[in-house]
């Protein structure tokens, strides 16, 4: 009997006593595990937002305009993203990464997002205020005669200035093509002039493309210029409605 | 008193004048003769549509027939054949004023030929001119004129065939019958058409007013033939199988009852059978009158020329016609000419007609004929049980009596005396009667009897009366109770045989020959029986003796000793002066005389029996007004005897007028018919067998009942019976016993000797009877070849149960096991379901069962011991129990298969009994291993610790697991703690407990060789399994729950050994630090 016991197949139970001591350890790594794997997750997940910052980064840099309320609107929220990112670049404990996993990495898409919306709306404002009103002179130009060549130039200026608005495009990409298009707007505006269309003529036509403009508006000036180019059929005068 | 053997010399006729009066045919003798035998005949049942009222004599017939007023009549006299309708119609011929032409047409040999033969050598060579066109004979054999008269039947059976429609052509073309009775093959092998035409030949002379009519035999042949008809159309076929289905169902009645009795039954569903009947029948005579080569109107104009010319000669015709079934095939036009009335024509005579028929030929015609028949004569009326009709002359036994005398007196009367007496006017009151001077009268009449003056010897009263009422045709077409059985069946036997008389051979041999007298008629009862035995040695003479007592005595079931006014002795109704005169032993020595009033009427009273029924009713026989006399004092049952009937009741189950009347069927069961009233022969056999139970050693006690119900004990012949039942054989000593017991049971004043000798019968009865029942109950309860007890292979069943309940061990004595066997059962104490499973499944095989067996063993160990506390047999079993403790083997059983209805739970205890013996002997061992590897598993599980000392560690571990480690196990660790509860309920858990102790000892005693397997079951049964069997269950658990707690936690710190990688996260963390930091200093840079 005695014998046979050691062929019995007993239940480890000296090796579960025995083991009971290594529970508690292995129960804290179990956590900071757990806290990794998911910090982890959501660093690879966004592992693209410090590219995407650095080139909003390049299109602030290349807008002339204030940007005085932009740092008021965004000076928190890239203080948070730097702070959060300075821990998980440090040796962060089981806490903060828990903290980390529950609110900064949850926040932080929205507050890129952020950063990204105000920064596009600054340079597309920055772009319109150096390249707008082409594509509207270009409509109007393409349709009288004598200067319809200015016109389709203006309007394909206008074509590549919309281009500017994409956010997918590369930042450094997005600045060398504003400056090269600032360079040509410049030359067709020398070409305008050369076509007798100084600046009141253009702004009224302009305005005349986007909105009804006031029959005021309309000089002697303008309205030589425009007879003179056998455009007047291309205008009407209407009442407003009251 | 006279000694009738000196009175009587020998015989007083001789066989000459007896064959010469004994003339069955009524147109067979001499008008002396006739006229000396003539019995008037009254009482007959007679209507007329003349309006006139007739007297129902046979005077009051003839007055009213022949008067020279009556100018039409066709009067049918109907009666069965043999009843007289010839007589009567000789009668009146024999009777008839002078002037008319008298036709007297005999049965002659029964074929239309002979009968038109007669007609014409009657009516002399002066109308020989009538007959001249009549018959044109067709040139053919015998078979054919069977084939043409088969080929004119098919023919005439086409929808289209007759310009008349007879009224059931649809009918017979829905059938196609033309093609079916046209058919090769039912033209080759159906005999029915060959039937008629033989019967239409007159049969061979034996015709005997068979009607020539296809009847139910003739379809039931016809349905034989379908099988083997090839070539009938579908239409047909389908006839045939609906008629061969018909037949098939009425054939056990047609083994029973006579075709003709068959197709009178209304109530026979027999549909198709009977339009096939009718339509074959309504096309016979068309059928065969090409046959007979007479035209359809010959006949009628034959008739009409005679009657002219007798017309004109101013006489009347009086046609006289015995039997008219003679005329079939032309009897349409024959009854034709009979109705045309001379007062509806002038040109033809007056003209009176009597024809006899039979009741089933009369109602035939009745339909078209009824309204020209202005008298019906009928012989017979109509018996309540049905079949043939009973002749109304010789209803009652004076009649018979007094029938029988005339022919007594007329055979004994020399011939020239008779012809001296009718030439001097015939007188029927000065009939010439021997008996009146003969010296021995006094003695003669003391010891025969007599009627209206004349002897009745060699006869007596009964033996007139027991003759004819025993008459009985074989093939039952015809009743025998008629003036011919009469004359063929009584008076012949006897009467044509005086030399036997001298030889001292009477009653004579030639009663037995005759087919009519059904053998068991003959056998007397047993006690009469055994005092002929007793008084006659030669076989021959105790034969004599039988025909004597069975049909010259009083035919009752008692054997009385009287004397008569006279001082006649009589015995059996016998008297003594008849012994004398047939020189044959007296056979009432040594019985003692009945008291006046107690016995039966003597034979031979001359005062006529009053109650015997005038009015048809069936005669018994018996003239004793009070079938159930007080048992006289004479029968009072000795003290202390038990009274037989009714086993061990006191009161009788079956009454006393069913006793009689059992006791009338018992003689006629003994004589080969059915007993009737079943349920009052049951309850009688029940009785019976009960009886013949307490002859028995061994009663059987819980089986008897089983195999001996009441419809498993049947008298031979009373139904349909299998191995099961127990038949009480019709033989001699069984017949004699019931008559005995019947007898005693009824308290039937009886001889001394009689009452001695029934004893014995009965005794005899009951010791064979419980023989048998001995043979029955061994051959049913499958005791044969080599027996087997089965209370003791209950016992055993019921020992071995509990023994392994735990009810009682093996090694208790004897006396306790015993006690417990005849106990009811408490809960089991062994735990059944603990146990090796071979063992749970014993006691379950007999969960179902044990009290009925129970049940049955008390019964059978039971001693009857009066009616206080039980008391059982022990040593029935004992033997049985010892060797099942000894060896653990049942008794040899039979297969439970063999037991049949009533019989199952023996069928069961077979089975059960089978089975345990193969099991119960394993079983010690089985469990005995059983227990060692539970011991062993439990000391291994132990781990050489105490089971507290074991479980504490245990806890401690489970306890902790789960503290740290909720999902470790949590399933495993409850089922644990359950368990473990148990046990710590059982105390098991408690060092100090007695239920630790006992379970400790037992895990660390030493094992015990045993030397018996019963033994080793004792052992098994004294385990602590209640104790070890939750200790195991937690131990068991114990480990299942360590062994699940560890492979959790093991995975648990395996799986979590290292801290992680922490570079991803770092780096992302600082590019996204510097990329924040860079957007910033970009917005304050360009401020």
């Amino acid at each position: 009997m005695a014998d046979d016991a050691g062929l019995v197949d007993l239940a480890p139970l000296d090796e579960l006593v025995g083991i009971l001591p290594k529970i508690e350890r292995a129960k804290e790594r179990a956590r900071l595990g757990t806290a990794l794997q998911k910090a982890t997750a959501s660093a690879e997940q966004y592992g693209h937002f410090p590219e995407r910052l650095i080139g909003l980064s390049t299109l602030l840099a290349a807008i002339d305009s204030d940007k005085e309320e932009l740092r008021g609107e965004l000076g928190l929220t890239l203080t948070t993203i730097a702070k959060m990112g300075q821990i998980l670049g440090g040796d962060p404990t089981i806490e903060q990464l828990d903290g980390i996993n529950q609110a900064g990495m949850a926040q932080l898409p929205l507050q890129v997002d952020k950063v990204a919306a105000r920064v596009e709306d600054l340079w597309r404002r920055s772009v319109q205020t150096d390249l707008g009103g082409q594509a509207a002179l270009g409509e109007v130009l393409s349709a009288i005669p004598g200067v319809e060549a200015l016109g389709r130039d203006l309007k394909a200026l206008a074509v590549r200035t919309r281009a500017l608005d994409d956010p997918k495009m590369v930042a450094e990409q997005r600045v060398a093509e504003r400056d090269a298009l600032l360079l040509e707007a410049s030359a067709l505006q020398a070409r305008l002039l050369d076509a007798g269309i100084a600046a009141p003529i253009a702004d009224f036509l302009v305005s005349v493309a986007a909105n009804p403009v006031r029959l005021s508006d309309l000089t002697e000036e303008i309205f030589e210029w425009i007879r003179s180019h056998d455009a007047l059929a291309l205008f009407s005068v209407s009442a407003r409605s009251i | 008193m006279v000694d009738v053997a000196d009175a009587i010399h020998g015989t007083c006729w001789t066989a000459e004048r007896a064959d010469s009066i004994l003339r069955s045919v009524a147109l067979a003798n001499n008008v002396p003769e006739f006229l000396a035998v003539h019995q008037p005949i009254r009482d007959f049942q007679i209507s007329t549509t003349t309006g006139q009222s007739i007297d129902p004599t046979d005077e009051g017939l003839l007055a009213d027939l022949s008067n020279p007023d009556t100018r039409h009549a066709f009067c049918v006299v109907e009666g069965e054949p043999g009843a007289g309708k010839s007589h009567l119609i000789r009668w009146l011929e024999v009777k008839w004023r002078e002037g008319d032409l008298i036709l007297l047409i005999e049965r002659a040999d029964g074929s239309l030929t002979g009968t038109l033969r007669q007609l014409r050598d009657k009516l002399g060579q002066k109308y020989a001119h009538l007959f001249a066109n009549l018959a044109q004979s067709v040139e053919a054999t015998f078979d054919g004129r069977v084939k043409l008269f088969h080929a004119n039947l098919a023919a005439s059976l086409s929808p289209t065939f007759f310009t008349n429609k007879l009224g059931d052509e649809e009918w017979c073309g829905t059938w196609e019958l033309e093609r079916l009775i046209g058919n090769p093959t039912v033209q080759e092998r159906w005999t029915g058409p060959k039937r008629i035409l033989d019967v239409m030949s007159g049969d061979g002379g034996q015709r005997n007013s068979a009607s020539a009519s296809f009847d139910l035999d003739d379809i039931m042949a016809l349905s034989q033939v379908q099988l083997a008809a090839e070539g009938l159309p579908p239409r047909a076929m389908m006839l045939m199988r609906k008629l061969k289905k018909e037949c098939d169902r009425i054939a056990p009645a047609r083994a029973e009852r006579s075709s003709h009795d068959l197709l009178m039954d209304d109530d026979l569903e027999i549909p198709e059978a009977r339009r096939l009947l009718d339509a074959l029948n309504h096309r016979r005579d068309f059928a065969v009158q090409p046959i007979l080569g007479i035209t359809v109107d010959g006949l009628r104009d034959m008739f009409l020329k005679l009657r002219k010319a007798l017309l004109a000669e101013e006489r009347r015709l009086v046609l006289l016609l015995e039997d008219v079934t003679s005329w079939e095939g032309i009897d349409g036009q024959l009854i034709d000419s009979l109705a045309v009335d001379a007062r509806t024509r002038s040109d033809v005579c007056d003209m009176v007609s009597v024809v006899g028929m039979t009741p089933l030929y009369f109602k035939a015609i009745q339909g078209n004929y009824g309204g020209r028949i202005s008298h019906v004569l009928r012989l017979g009326r109509q018996r309540q049980s049905g079949g043939f009709q009973q002749t109304i002359q010789l209803a009652t036994s004076d009649a018979q009596t007094q029938f029988a005398a005339r022919y007594l007196r007329a055979v004994r009367i020399e011939k020239p005396d008779l012809e001296s007496w009718f030439a001097n006017g015939a007188e029927p009151d000065a009939v010439p009667n021997k008996c009146d001077g003969c010296a021995g009268q006094r003695a003669c009449f003391s010891a025969f009897g007599a009627e209206g003056g004349i002897g009745l010897f060699p006869f007596n009263r009964n033996a007139i009366t027991n003759m004819f009422e025993a008459l009985e045709d074989p093939k039952g077409s015809q009743s025998l109770q008629t003036p011919r059985g009469m004359i063929q069946g009584v008076l012949s036997p006897v009467l044509l045989n005086p030399t036997r008389l001298d030889a001292g051979e009477f009653p004579p041999l030639e009663i037995e020959f005759s087919e009519w007298m059904p053998e068991r008629r003959l056998q007397p009862s047993g006690f009469m029986a055994q005092i002929i035995d007793a008084a006659e040695p030669d076989a021959a003479r105790r034969a004599q003796l039988q025909r004597l007592v069975m049909l010259w005595g009083d035919a009752t079931h008692d054997v009385t000793l009287t004397t008569d006014a006279g001082g006649q002795r009589h015995v059996a109704g016998i008297a003594e002066g008849i012994f004398e005169a047939f020189d044959l032993p007296w056979l009432g020595s040594g019985l003692d005389e009945t008291p006046a009033g107690a016995g039966a009427q003597t034979a031979n009273s001359a005062v006529p029996n009053e109650a015997v029924p005038q009015s048809g009713e069936e005669t018994t026989g018996d003239p004793r007004p009070d079938p159930t006399p007080t048992p006289a004092p004479l029968l009072a049952q000795p003290p202390g005897a038990k009274p037989v009937g009714g086993g061990k009741s006191a009161a009788p189950t079956v009454s006393p007028t069913k006793l009689k009347s059992l006791a009338d069927q018992a003689q006629a069961w003994r004589d080969g018919k059915p007993v009737g009233d079943p349920t009052a022969w049951e309850q009688l056999l029940q009785d019976l067998m009960s009886d013949a139970r307490e002859l028995l050693p061994d009663p059987a006690p819980g089986l008897w009942e089983r195999v001996f119900t009441k419809d498993l004990v049947k008298l031979e012949g009373a139904g349909k019976t299998d191995s099961r039942h127990f038949v009480i054989p019709r033989e001699e000593w069984v017949t004699r016993g019931l008559e005995a017991y019947l007898l005693q049971r009824q308290g039937t004043p009886l001889q001394s000797i009689q009452r001695e000798t029934n004893l014995r019968a009965i005794a005899r009865m009951l010791r064979r009877l419980a023989e048998l029942a001995r043979a029955q109950l061994d051959r049913r309860l499958e005791m044969e070849p080599h027996g087997w007890s089965i209370p003791g292979a209950i016992a055993q069943l019921l020992l071995a149960r509990a023994w392994l309940r735990g009810a009682v061990s093996p090694s208790e004595p004897l006396s306790k096991q015993f006690q417990e066997l005849l106990s009811t059962e408490q809960e089991p104490r062994s735990l059944p379901t603990e146990r090796a499973d071979s063992w749970g499944e014993l006691i379950k095989g007999t969960d179902y069962w044990h009290d009925k067996f129970r049940l049955l063993l008390r019964n059978q160990l039971t001693l009857p011991l009066g009616s206080g506390e039980r008391l059982y047999d022990a040593g029935l079993v004992a033997r049985q129990m010892a060797d099942l403790r000894k060896t653990l083997r049942t008794v040899t059983v039979p297969a439970g298969s063999l037991f049949t209805r009533g019989l199952e739970e023996l069928g069961k205890l077979a089975d059960l009994a089978a089975q345990t013996d193969a099991a119960l002997r394993h079983i010690p061992a089985r469990e005995a291993k059983s227990l060692a590897e539970r011991r062993d598993r439990a000391l291994t599980l132990l781990r050489a610790s105490t089971l507290k000392h074991h479980l504490d560690r245990v806890d401690d571990a489970l306890n902790q697991t789960g503290k740290a480690l909720a999902q470790a196990a949590p399933v495993e660790r409850q089922d644990y703690f359950n368990a473990r509860r148990k046990i710590a309920e059982a105390e098991l858990l408690d060092e100090a407990s007695d239920a630790w102790i006992t379970l400790r000892d037992y895990l660390l005693a030493d094992d015990v060789p045993f030397d018996d397997e019963a033994k080793r079951l004792s052992h098994t049964l004294s385990v602590p399994i209640s104790t070890l069997r939750p200790t195991l269950d937690a131990l068991e658990k114990a480990e299942t729950a360590i062994r699940a707690a560890y492979q959790f936690a093991h995975a648990y710190v395996e799986t979590n050994q290292s801290d992680g990688d922490l570079s991803v996260v770092q780096n992302f963390g600082t590019r996204l630090a510097q990329a924040a930091s860079t957007v910033r200093t970009t917005l304050e840079e360009v401020a």
